[in-house]
């Protein structure tokens, strides 16, 4: 029998502080391959679990491991790494590609490869070659972001941590962006993204990880997260056209847990038993001939999973 | 099993080297530091700081290459005094404190600001690649003020001379400006590096530098001016006058010492030289004249000036060491 593959990244009992602020409390985590989301407000650690995965940091307590080595003091590992940290520190007098070629240098690639690098990692993250050969100080914050995930993937790495990388682009680049992530996960890079804008992550990922007051609040897909909830009703939101009426035959199926009537022919049904729920829906419906012109549960989205668990 | 039989992605770059990573670095602060004033600075630089020699060397040499027989003694003298090359580069240290200040004092406070060092931390770098990358680029500013105008005159003088006699007794030349032009180096981008890691913009590490330059410079001239500072055109007359009245090889020699002592830039001639050890291109000077080896009477206590040209780099370079690390506030 194979023994179970070690993970790419693990914290084991990790805790960081400050003087008496506590950044990161007592995480336990343990991530393999493909695009997982850190997830938290401000200041929630996100950050700090960053810098303790990328080395420049040391945990109070506890243990970090990064490809099975510790990356505090451990230059070496950094050739299999990528990082885009959340600053948006790019030297100014720079054009991109000269910006991204440095970083390679300083990773040990010669000028030559180090040139084709950087053009084909500003090529796929979608900076506009006529742009170039202009300084870096001149960039909108969108290009700017650009270059530095650039810098980042534009050595193949095995992992990739990204901080806030999709900050400052607009619709299309973000898109973009995600995609790239996406194709670099599909392809064997295991990537660590954080974020605190919670309908980007999950227009990029299922896999996240909550972080909430230097805590892990829960890891999973956003699936698996809510149906850990159990204590809170899931709610499934109808417009159709005799509100009240559905309302009440609903009321009469044990899943249904309450009815409420949100104005403009919308309800909002409640329940603990949404295996039960839908077909519930479904058959009265049906059976009602109501016509119903919308269906969704707010619960299923990131936000309220998130707002569920904070308040909790 | 091991990670990468898992259907990762294998990293297919570089493993091993690194070694000239301090290079790449040093490259790049001096690309990026190529701005029109720092042309202009090494262009005074040269002017105030090597022109003089320069002159005497060639009103030396340029009127016998050219078949005038009759030697000037005064230039004669200048051109082949032993503290041609020491003073010329004493004076070339205050530029070249100038010159690291202008290119290097905000390297490290700007990295710190806009947070560009976590770019170096998420690198395979070490601390001492990073360290020693912006010494390095602050370093070669420093020669360009230094070593490279003092080799070039050596140069000339050497072609002039035309002898290998001239060559061989004067070879340690080179080796004492790079010596000393090395220890400038360490001793400026030590001190523009570490004082202005102190600060988080570029301008105010500038300013801080400046300052911290500028106030001991100032304090040494106040409380041990060089000798002939005091007596100011004064003691120029006399000496000229001594000069043109000497009449045998001692009168001129002793005018002479006169003369060097009443511009001796670190001042060693002051009665309260010991002083003149916080300016700190006295203080190299004073290092120089060991290097070269110039009989030059200097009141500076025994070896302090080793001590504090190579103790206070070292020291901010200690300062800097500390600075380079990721930078967190948390409330």
């Amino acid at each position: 029998m194979t023994p179970p593959a070690p993970p790419l990244l693990e914290v084991r009992g990790c805790s960081r502080w400050y003087g008496p602020v506590i950044a990161l409390n007592s995480m336990n985590l343990a991530l393999g391959p493909g695009l997982t989301a850190l997830v938290g407000p401000n200041g929630a650690g996100k950050s700090t679990l960053l810098r303790l995965l990328t080395g420049e940091i040391r945990p109070s307590a506890g243990r970090v491991l990064v490809l099975g080595e510790d990356p505090w003091n451990n230059p070496g590992l950094f050739r299999r790494v990528g990082y885009c940290p959340e600053q948006d520190a790019l030297y100014e007098e720079m054009d991109a590609p000269g910006f991204v070629s440095y970083m390679m240098r300083l990773r040990g690639f010669d000028p030559a490869a180090a040139r084709t690098r950087s053009e084909a990692a500003l090529a796929a993250c979608g900076l506009p070659a006529e742009a170039w050969g202009r300084k870096v100080g001149g960039y909108s914050k969108g290009m700017r972001q650009r270059v530095r995930i650039a810098q980042a993937v534009a050595h193949d790495p095995e992992v990739l941590f990204l901080d806030e990388p999709l900050t400052g682009l607009d619709p299309v680049g973000r898109r973009e962006l995600r995609t790239l992530f996406r194709s670099l996960a599909e392809r064997g890079t295991s990537i660590l993204l954080s974020s605190h804008v919670l309908h980007e992550v999950e227009a990029t990922t299922d896999r996240i990880l909550l972080l909430h007051r230097s805590r892990l609040l829960a890891e999973g897909t956003v699936q698996e997260i809510r149906d850990l909830l159990d204590e809170h009703p899931r709610s499934v939101e109808v417009s159709c056209d005799r509100p009240r009426d559905l309302a009440r035959s609903l009321l009469a199926h044990a899943a249904v847990e309450g009815v409420r009537v949100a104005g403009d022919g919308t309800i909002v049904v409640q329940s603990r038993d949404p295996a039960a729920l839908y077909p519930a829906i479904v058959r009265t419906v049906v059976e009602e001939g109501h016509a119903v012109t919308r269906m969704e549960s707010p619960d299923d989205d990131l936000e309220a999973v998130f707002r569920y668990l904070v308040r909790g | 099993m091991p990670i990468l039989e898992q259907g990762y992605e294998p990293y297919r770059g570089p493993v091993g080297g690194g070694r000239g990573n301090f290079l790449a670095i040093a490259g790049a602060a001096l690309r990026r530091n190529r701005r029109w004033y720092a042309w202009v600075l090494l262009l005074l630089s040269l002017l105030f700081g090597s022109a003089k020699e320069y002159f005497l060397v060639l009103a030396c040499y340029v009127p016998r290459a050219l078949g005038f027989t009759d030697d000037n003694p005064f230039f004669t003298a200048f051109a082949n005094h032993p503290n041609l090359y020491p003073d010329m580069m004493a004076t070339q240290t205050f530029w070249a404190l100038v010159m690291a200040i202008t290119v290097g004092a905000g390297e490290i406070a700007e990295d710190l600001r806009t947070g560009a060092l976590v770019f170096y931390l998420g690198r395979p770098l070490t601390r001492l690649d990073y360290v020693l990358g912006k010494v390095v680029s602050v370093s070669v500013a420093v020669l360009l003020v230094t070593l490279l105008p003092t080799l070039l005159l050596f140069t000339v003088q050497a072609v002039f001379e035309g002898r290998w006699e001239w060559l061989a007794e004067h070879a340690a030349i080179p080796f004492a400006a790079l010596g000393y032009s090395l220890l400038v180096s360490l001793f400026a981008s030590g001190f523009v590096l570490g004082v202005g890691a102190v600060a988080r913009r570029r301008r105010w590490a500038t300013v801080a530098s400046a300052a911290v330059l500028l106030g001991l410079w100032f304090t040494a001239l106040v409380v041990a001016p060089p000798t002939g500072w005091t007596g100011s055109g004064m003691e120029e007359r006399r000496i000229k006058q001594a000069l043109a009245e000497a009449r045998t090889e001692e009168e001129t020699k002793a005018a002479l010492k006169r003369l060097s002592d009443s511009l001796d830039p670190i001042g060693s001639a002051s009665e309260r030289a010991e002083w003149r050890a916080l300016a700190p291109d006295s203080t190299l000077a004073a290092c120089g004249r060991d290097l070269f080896g110039t009989p030059v009477p200097s009141n500076f206590p025994w070896k302090r000036h080793w001590v504090l040209a190579l103790g206070v780099p070292l020291a901010l370079l200690g300062v800097l060491w500390r600075r380079v690390r990721a930078v967190e506030i948390v409330s």
